[in-house]
């Protein structure tokens, strides 16, 4: 064979195993995209955010309440209905939240499409210690990309959105995301403390590096305990989870 | 204290908290949406209405939807047509809560280029390695020298062969 027929081959054979790496790394890189993502879950793209300001009207007194006038407060804006399962299931932990942070962080319950009739029933059922909104065609909800309900919303002082979470809070959840808007001094140290010393004891299954870790630590804290209480809750769930792991 | 917070501690989850995935339960009442707009107006609302995505349901949009959530999109895009907001800006205030996602029909800009381009660039990959092969001269098969033996019979074999 002369050597320009086997350089055209050598040309060729690039080419082609070139572009059918092409095709393959393609295919590859949109399944790894679609399987790594869940079909079902809206993004949210308010985070970091000024949070859209409202103004409709309190459920109790028909007041006007606009979120502009909570600037300088950390707010927790919550929206469910009636109707709704898992906001049953939430609604003691933010009552708890209200009363545990009352004067400090605001708390906010905005009615998704339900009835006037059917929430005040709820609320006198089941303890109205927060102000509730009625949002009468959902346009907070739509303003705030809500897409199902509870979802709860953590505001900053400053009025910018730190996050949202799309799912029932329990107390720890709700005391980790109030310790972020809150970031009091106090608080904030009995964390840094509390990370570190739970770094240095090396427990089997609680790692404070991890946000698991974090997020548990903060929702201690938040709930008032102290450095030692913090470390001794967290050495009896480890304790407990590697009972569990062993059975 | 500490036992309920290990309790809840084990039962902890993290989700999440930047997407959304409806967990709702139960109905919401049913409420009639607002007014429609004079035609050509409400004709506008009605055509984005097609290409916007209905926050809690699978992949239907909000002018095909019966959720009161579509029917609040969909009043929120009467309201900003009645502002006489251009489409652009309207889909805009969408993309800018519920990402791209909220689009049935994905834009053309950006990564979303690859879905366009990558066939095409395919096909004219294949065509060129199709017309480098078909261009290649055709090799003759090389004369298969006989390797040097060793072997006296196998040499006198082949000595009579060529003779």
């Amino acid at each position: 064979m002369s050597e320009v027929a086997s350089r055209k081959i050598g040309t060729g054979a690039a080419i082609g195993a070139f572009s059918a790496l092409s095709v393959i790394a393609l295919i590859v890189y949109i399944m790894a995209k679609g399987f790594g993502t869940d079909p079902h879950a809206v993004p949210f793209m308010l985070t970091g955010k000024v949070a859209p300001n409202f103004s409709i009207k309190r459920l109790d007194n028909g007041e006007t309440v606009t979120l502009e006038q909570f600037k300088g407060k950390p707010v927790v804006l919550n929206f469910w209905a009636s109707w709704c399962g898992p906001c049953k299931q939430e609604h003691p932990v933010l009552e708890w939240g209200a009363k545990r942070f009352k004067g400090r962080v605001e708390f906010l319950g905005i009615v998704f499409e339900d009835s006037e009739d059917n929430t005040r029933r709820f609320l006198k059922e089941n303890g109205w210690s927060i102000n509730q909104l009625f949002d009468p065609k959902s346009t907070v909800a739509v303003d705030f990309g809500v897409a199902g309900v509870p979802e709860t919303y953590f505001i900053t002082r400053e009025g910018n959105i730190l996050g949202k979470y799309a799912a029932p809070l329990d107390q720890i959840m709700l005391g980790a995301k109030v310790a972020d808007i809150l970031a009091d001094p106090a608080m904030t140290e009995t964390i840094a403390q509390a990370m570190k010393r739970l770094g240095e004891a090396k427990l089997k299954n609680f790692d404070p590096s991890t946000e698991r870790g974090q997020m548990l630590v903060k929702g201690l804290a938040a709930q008032g305990m102290t450095v030692d209480e913090v470390l001794a809750t967290a050495k009896e769930i480890d304790a407990e989870e590697s009972r569990e792991r062993a059975q | 204290m500490m036992t309920l917070a290990v309790s809840l501690l084990l039962t902890f989850s993290p989700l999440d908290s930047a997407n959304s995935t409806v967990i709702s339960q139960g109905y919401a009442p049913a409420r009639e949406g607002t007014q429609p707009l004079d035609e050509a107006h409400e004709a506008r609302v009605q055509k984005l209405g097609k290409i916007l995505r209905c926050a809690v349901c699978q992949g239907v949009a909000i002018a095909d939807s019966p959720a009161s959530m579509a029917r609040a999109q969909l009043d929120k895009v009467r309201e900003l047509v009645a502002a006489e907001k251009t489409d652009q800006e309207i889909l805009d205030y969408f993309v800018a809560r519920y990402g791209e996602w909220v689009l049935l029909e994905p834009t053309r800009g950006g990564l979303n280029s690859v879905l366009w381009v990558a066939p095409l660039l395919i096909v004219l990959i294949g065509f060129i390695v199709i017309v480098m092969q078909t261009k290649r001269a055709p090799v003759a098969p090389a004369a298969a020298a006989a390797p040097p033996t060793t072997d006296d019979f196998l040499a006198q074999v082949r000595k009579d062969i060529e003779q």
